[in-house]
C-alpha cells in the first residue's frame, strides 16, 4: 500500500530533494510525497483531503505567515493521530524543547541527513502500521 | 568705655533735674554692672536684666527663650566656647577671664570680657558665665585718641591682628587675636616679647613634647620671614588659621590671622564629595564602557546567530543535492555500462574522464559544504555562548577533565603524538562560581592549540631531544583566581599575537580551523566571566595563555544578554 507523507517547507526546491532523495521509495509506489510550502496550505490540502492520506507531516519551522511551531500546534488539536516531524535550521535545544512540548514526534536539523531522516520515516510508519 | 567716675554728673537744679540725673545714674550703674548667665549642657537657666540689656534684649525672657547658650555664639568661635564651658564644668583650674564675641539681638556682633566659674545650680554643677562690655588695656586706655580708634578698628576686624615692632616686641594685638590662641584679655600687654607668647604656648603644652630650645627659635624665625610669608597652620586647639605676616616700612610686622577651620572644613566636604563624585562617575563610565562592549557583542552575536541559520538553508540544499548527484550519476553508470560496447575505445576513455572529474567536483562540493557546515556550527556556538548554567565547580577538577579530553582528541588525530605533562594545580582555588561547559570549552581550546602547536614543532624541528611539554597551573590569588597554561611548542609571531581573539582569524591550513575558538574563548573568559585572558609568547620557545577569573563573577551568560 502507498503511504503519504505531507512536507511543508517554504523552499520550493525542497521538493526536488525529497523526489530525488526519495525516488526510489516513489518508483516502487511505498511512498507518496505531498508538498506545501506555506502552513496555511497544507491545511488547505490537509482539510480538503489528500490521496492518499498523509500518515506523516514533516514541517519546517521558520516560514513566512504561520510558522512551524503554530501549524503544529493546528495539527495537534485537529489531527491528533498524525505525527509531525520538525525539520528546521534552529535545532537548538530551546527550540527542540517548545517542539516537544507541543507535541512534535521528533526534530531533525538541516542540513538534513536523509539516511536519519529515511530511518525515523520507516519507525514512525511501522508504528503507525502496527497500530 | 567711659570709667563711671569720669562721667559728668550734672548739678541738680530741678526735680526734674535730679530725676534724670538719678536716670543717668541708674544707666551707669545698670551698665557697669555684669550680666549675668547660668547654663548647663547648652541650657540657659538663668540670665540677669544686665545680661539681657548687654545683649539688646528688653527682658530676661527673651534671652530665656532663646534656642539655648550657644545660639549666642558666631560659628567660628563654637568649638572653643564648648572647650571652655566644659573646662569649667569639669571644675578644673581657676576661673576664667576670656574676651569673647556674641551676637547681640540684632543680631550684630559685640566683644565682651567674660569670667567663667564653676556654681553649684539647682541639681548640679552649672557654668556661671559674667560679660561685661570690653575694656581697653589699662595699657591702651592711656593712648591718643588716634590709637584708641586705632584700637576700636581692628578689635572690630573678623581676623586676629598682632602687631610687632622691628624688635618682635608687641604693639598691638585686637581681641580676635586673643580669642583665637584663647589667651586671656590682658595677658600680653604692649611692649612684651613675642617670645613670652611662645614660652605660655609652650608652657600649656601647645607644641608637644618637643624641647623648648628647639621650638621657639623655630616659631620665632617664622615671624622674621621678610616678604608677605602664607603659612596654614593647626592651632593647639584645633583650628586652622590662615597666618600672614606683612613687613612694615619701619621694620615692624602687621600679622594677620584668618580662622580658617570651617572653610577648611567645607572645603573637605566639598573635595570628598567631589572625589565620590568622581568615582561614581568613573564607575559609571566603566559601565557604560562594558554596556557598549556587551551591546556590541550582542548584537554581533545576533547577526552571526541570523546569518548562520540563514546559511544552514541553503547549505541544505547544496550537501544534499551534492550527494544526490553523486548517486544519480552512479545510477547512471549503471544504466550506460552496457553501452559501452557501441562507443569507440577513446570516447570511452573521453566518458570515463567526464565522469571521473564530475565526481570529483561533488565531492569536493561536499567536502565545501561540511566545512561550510562546520563554520556555520561553531558561529552558532559562538552567539550561543553556550548558555550553559552558573554552578559551584571545582577548578582543578575542570582543568584535569578538560585536559584529559582534548589529549585523547588529539590522540585520536594523531597516535604517535605524545606530550609531557607538569600539573601545578593550586588546591587553595577550590570551588569557583562559573558556567563549567564553557570554561571548560576555553580550556579544551587552549590544549587543543597547544597540542597543535607541540606536535607541530616536533615535527618541523626534528631535533630527538625536544621534549613537547604543556605546562597546566592554577593559582589562588585571594579574590580571583588563575589558570596558566604553558607550552614549548611553535609559539605565536609576534604580528600575530593583535589578532589573535579576531574571529574568523586562523593559522591554521585552510579548511582545519575555522578561526573561532579564541574568539569564543576570549568572549567566555573576559565578557561573560568578567575575566581577564592574557596571552604571551617567543617564537619557536613558548606560549603561555593566562586566564584570571574573579571569584565573585556576576552571574551573566551571553545568551541572556543577548536577549536584552
Amino acid at each position: 500500500m502507498t503511504l503519504g507523507i505531507l512536507v511543508v517547507d517554504d523552499e520550493p526546491d525542497i521538493e526536488d530533494l525529497f523526489r530525488q532523495r526519495f525516488r526510489a521509495e516513489l518508483r516502487r509506489g511505498e511512498l507518496a510525497i505531498h508538498f506545501a510550502t506555506s502552513a496555511e496550505e497544507a491545511l488547505t490540502k490537509l482539510n480538503s483531503g489528500l490521496q492518499p492520506e498523509a500518515v506523516l507531516v514533516l514541517s519546517d519551522i521558520n516560514m513566512p505567515g504561520m510558522n512551524g511551531l503554530d501549524f503544529l500546534g493546528h495539527l495537534r488539536t485537529n489531527l491528533p493521530q498524525v505525527p509531525v516531524v520538525m525539520v528546521t535550521a534552529y535545532g537548538d535545544t530551546e527550540n527542540r524543547r517548545r517542539a516537544l512540548d507541543i507535541g512534535a514526534t521528533d526534530l531533525v536539523t538541516k542540513p538534513v541527513d536523509f539516511n536519519v531522516l529515511k530511518k525515523l520515516v520507516n519507525t514512525v510508519i511501522e508504528q503507525k502500521s502496527a497500530a | 568705655m567711659d570709667e563711671p567716675s569720669n562721667h559728668p554728673v550734672p548739678p541738680s537744679g530741678s526735680v526734674e533735674d535730679a530725676r534724670e540725673n538719678a536716670r543717668s545714674y541708674r544707666d551707669l550703674l545698670i551698665e557697669t554692672m555684669p550680666g549675668l548667665i547660668v547654663h548647663r549642657g547648652g541650657r540657659i537657666l538663668y540670665c540677669n536684666t544686665a545680661l539681657a540689656n548687654l545683649l539688646g534684649y528688653e527682658t530676661t525672657e527673651e534671652v530665656l527663650a532663646l534656642r539655648g547658650v550657644l545660639s549666642m555664639v558666631p560659628d567660628d568661635a563654637l568649638a572653643i566656647e564648648q572647650d571652655a564651658y566644659t573646662r569649667c564644668l569639669t571644675g578644673r583650674g581657676r576661673p576664667e577671664a576670656r574676651r569673647v564675641k556674641r551676637f547681640r539681638a540684632d543680631s550684630s556682633l559685640q566683644w565682651f570680657d567674660q569670667l567663667l566659674e564653676t556654681v553649684e545650680w539647682a541639681d548640679g554643677l552649672a557654668v556661671m558665665e559674667l560679660l561685661t562690655r570690653m575694656r581697653p588695656h589699662p595699657a591702651n586706655a592711656d593712648l591718643p585718641r588716634q590709637g584708641q580708634l586705632l584700637q576700636a578698628a581692628i578689635d572690630a576686624m573678623p581676623n586676629g591682628v598682632l602687631m610687632l615692632d622691628s624688635e618682635l616686641r608687641l604693639e598691638g594685638a585686637n581681641s580676635e587675636y586673643f580669642r583665637l590662641w584663647d589667651y586671656p584679655p590682658g595677658m600680653f600687654p604692649p611692649g612684651t616679647h613675642v617670645s613670652i607668647t611662645l614660652d605660655y604656648n609652650y608652657d600649656r603644652g601647645d607644641y608637644g613634647k618637643a624641647p623648648r630650645e628647639e621650638v621657639i627659635p623655630r616659631m620665632l624665625a617664622k615671624f622674621q620671614v621678610k616678604g608677605l610669608a602664607n603659612a596654614e597652620r593647626v592651632i593647639p586647639n584645633g583650628r586652622i588659621v590662615d597666618i600672614r605676616t606683612a613687613p612694615r616700612a619701619d621694620g615692624g610686622y602687621v600679622i594677620t590671622q584668618y580662622d580658617i577651620t570651617d572653610r577648611k572644613r567645607i572645603e573637605n566636604e566639598l573635595r570628598e564629595a567631589r572625589d565620590r563624585a568622581e568615582a561614581i562617575l568613573q564607575e559609571l563610565r566603566e559601565t557604560q564602557q562594558q554596556l557598549i562592549v556587551q551591546e556590541k557583542m550582542a548584537s554581533l552575536g545576533q547577526l552571526t546567530a541570523g546569518i548562520a541559520h540563514e546559511l544552514k538553508n541553503p547549505l541544505n540544499f547544496v550537501n544534499n543535492f551534492a550527494e544526490l548527484t553523486g548517486e544519480l550519476l552512479d545510477e547512471l553508470l549503471a544504466l550506460m555500462g552496457p553501452l559501452d560496447d557501441r562507443l569507440s575505445p577513446q570516447a570511452v576513455e573521453e566518458v570515463d574522464a567526464l565522469v571521473g572529474d564530475l565526481q570529483s567536483n561533488l565531492r569536493k562540493i561536499a567536502d565545501h559544504g561540511r566545512r561550510a557546515d562546520r563554520i556555520v556550527k561553531s558561529m552558532l556556538d559562538h552567539s550561543r555562548g553556550g548558555g550553559g548554567e552558573w554552578q559551584r565547580t571545582e577548578l582543578n577538577g575542570l582543568v584535569e577533565e578538560a585536559l584529559a579530553l582534548s589529549y585523547h582528541a588529539s590522540r585520536a588525530q594523531d597516535p604517535h603524538f605524545n606530550t609531557t605533562f607538569l600539573r601545578d594545580l593550586d588546591p587553595a582555588v577550590g570551588e569557583l562560581q562559573l558556567v563549567p561547559q564553557d570554561i571548560s570549552r576555553v580550556l579544551v581550546n587552549l590544549f587543543t592549540n597547544s597540542f597543535y602547536a607541540l606536535r607541530k614543532r616536533q615535527l618541523i624541528c626534528g631535533d630527538p631531544d625536544y621534549q613537547p611539554t604543556l605546562h597546566v597551573a592554577t593559582r589562588d590569588c585571594g579574590d580571583k583566581i588563575v589558570i596558566q597554561i604553558r607550552d614549548n611548542g611553535t609559539g605565536i609571531p609576534q604580528s600575530v599575537i593583535g589578532k589573535l581573539f579576531t574571529p574568523f582569524f586562523t593559522t591554521k591550513p585552510t579548511g582545519e580551523g575555522t578561526g573561532l575558538g579564541l574568539s569564543l574563548s576570549y568572549d567566555i573568559v573576559v565578557h561573560q566571566h568578567r575575566g581577564r585572558f592574557d596571552v604571551a609568547s617567543v617564537e619557536n620557545q613558548y606560549a603561555e595563555f593566562t586566564i584570571t577569573l574573579p571569584r565573585a563573577a556576576a552571574s551573566v551568560s551571553l545568551g541572556e544578554r543577548r536577549k536584552v
